[in-house]
């Protein structure tokens, strides 16, 4: 058995990780925590501006009259590559058509996005995918923006979130020992008041931080993991070429006739978009999801003969083992995209319980920093200026990215998370060597 | 009464508010799919309701068994 010395020494070591874990990803897991809030709801959003923009009532949501506009888009653009039909969820939606063309370079290539009325078949309207607010806030959740720290700064923080929970849930005894849940203890000060919020609001969101937690660390560092341990993503499949590439991007493809195919052979696919091929395999892949499945968008996908829409390839996430499934479960369980508007509302009420877990731990933090320290601020008002300077950096990169473009941005958010990571790296070199050089002063 | 107060406080409401949350996530699923007057849905409802009144009420004999119960329906229902 244990001894008490030991205990203590054991409670000291977890409380001093939830401490630092805290203090490095707490600025990263508010961030995440205030832009998932709003990522919950991006195909709400997205939806919201095109109805105000596109008033199509005639646009049916089960038959899908696209054929002349896809003909006209390709006509203007015939080198025109990768043509993706997103498809209108309900009817008085647009659908869309998403392709790029190819220039000499990969930064040449230039990206397009139609809207279609699918009712009466005319093209209604454009716009920059890239620059769009729905792009920008899966982007800034995802990699907060920048390409490649940004996405493993997102895993750690899930990471850091994980060790803060469990670390949190050890330690939670020793905070509340003759406290009973939900007190709060009034007349004590505000460092009374928010570490008890804190202890409250992180016990009673426990569950809920622990799968976001994990299926965002694994959400963020996938691309990174899977090359490391050679994992391979399920269903890629790649169907033969068939015939000479540049005939197969000239076959006409009849929409509404393969959505009448996909209606016998995949009768409980909802499909969400519909891409024709144009490397020969003379195929139409149709993605979508099934009512009630706890996967991610688009998981289930049925492949036709773009000649006879004979059906080619299957994939039915039902029928897939289980490493098939728990693959696909991630981004569902993280964005709660499984049980309607009021799974998102509470998503978003539980997401944002980190968010004030980071801000109140750092408030109590810094009180306690106080009794050391005297500072020029008081800890709310430099937990208020932080606060504010993060949304404006927020707000200014979504303006930059909507108005101005999303490469700008892109290297904008670039040059501050490589630019904090540098001043943090120096510091901590700093801090390293003035202890060493002088331990007393410290 | 030390022991109880440990028992309830730094045990019970603990695992009572980790099962909470994943049932209300699971109702609210079940609600969508218009399941929760089912065979299946029901349970999950009537152990959520458990569960909040055994942390309201703070009653150990109303949240252990709900808790358990509801840990058994999850792993049926996966």
């Amino acid at each position: 058995m244990k001894s008490d010395q030991v205990v203590k020494k054991d409670k000291k070591l977890l409380w001093r990780i939830h401490h630092w874990a805290g203090l490095y990803f707490g600025i990263v897991i508010a961030v995440l925590s205030i832009t998932g809030a709003l990522a919950v709801f991006i195909p709400e959003i997205d939806l919201l501006i095109q109805k105000q923009y596109y008033n199509v009532s005639s646009s049916p949501s089960d038959k899908l009259n696209i054929n002349r506009s896809v003909e006209r888009v390709k006509a203007q653009y015939p080198d025109m590559s990768g043509l993706l039909v997103d498809l209108p969820e309900k009817a008085g939606q647009v659908a869309g058509l998403n392709f790029f063309v190819k220039g000499e370079t990969k930064a040449d290539q230039k990206r397009y996005y139609f809207f279609v009325d699918a009712g009466s078949d005319l093209i209604v309207g454009s716009r920059d995918q890239q620059n769009s607010l729905a792009n920008y806030l899966r982007q800034i959740h995802v990699r907060l923006y920048e390409g490649f720290w940004g996405r493993q700064l997102v895993g750690l923080a899930g990471i850091a979130l994980l060790v803060l929970a469990v670390t949190g849930l050890l330690i939670y005894r020793d905070f509340m020992k003759r406290q009973p849940y939900p007190k709060v203890r009034q007349g004590r000060g505000l460092r009374i008041v928010l570490a008890d919020w804190h202890k409250l609001l992180g016990i009673s969101a426990l569950a809920f931080n622990l799968v976001i937690a994990i299926t965002g660390g694994w959400l963020g560092l996938q691309p990174k993991l899977m090359t490391w341990f050679d994992m391979k993503t399920p269903n890629n499949f790649k169907a033969p070429e068939v015939v000479n590439p540049e005939a197969d991007r000239k076959t006409m493809i009849q929409w509404d006739e393969v959505m009448e195919a996909s209606k016998k052979q995949f009768p409980d696919l909802s499909p969400t978009a519909i891409r024709g091929s144009d490397d020969g395999s003379s195929t139409v892949t149709l993605v979508g999801d099934i009512k009630g499945q706890v996967y991610e968008r688009n998981a289930n996908m049925l492949v036709l003969s773009k000649t006879d829409l004979k059906p080619v390839f299957k994939y039915d996430i039902r029928e897939q083992p289980f490493s098939h499934k728990f693959y696909f479960v991630q981004e569902a369980l993280h964005f709660g995209n499984f049980g309607g508007l009021g799974l998102k509302i509470l998503y978003t009420i539980l997401g944002l319980t980190s968010g004030f877990l980071s801000i109140s731990g750092f408030i109590v933090y810094l009180y306690r920093m106080d009794k050391k320290k005297e500072r020029r601020l008081s800890p709310l008002k430099t937990t208020f200026l932080y606060i504010i300077s993060i949304i404006l950096v927020l707000v200014a990169l979504a303006l930059v990215s909507m108005f101005i473009g999303y490469s700008v941005a892109a290297s904008a958010s670039g040059m501050i998370i490589n630019g904090s990571l540098a001043i943090l790296l120096l510091y901590g070199i700093f801090t390293f060597f003035r202890k060493k050089l002088n331990p007393v002063a410290i | 009464m030390i022991k109880d107060f440990k028992l309830l406080e730094h045990i019970l409401i603990p695992v009572a508010l980790f099962a909470i949350n994943l049932s209300t996530v699971h109702l609210i699923y079940l609600s969508f799919m218009e399941k929760l007057f089912s065979a299946s849905g029901a349970p999950v409802a009537i152990c959520t309701a458990l569960l909040l009144a055994g942390i309201v009420r703070k009653d150990k004999f109303l949240m252990l068994p709900a808790a358990i119960l509801y840990t058994c329906l999850l792993v049926l229902s996966v």
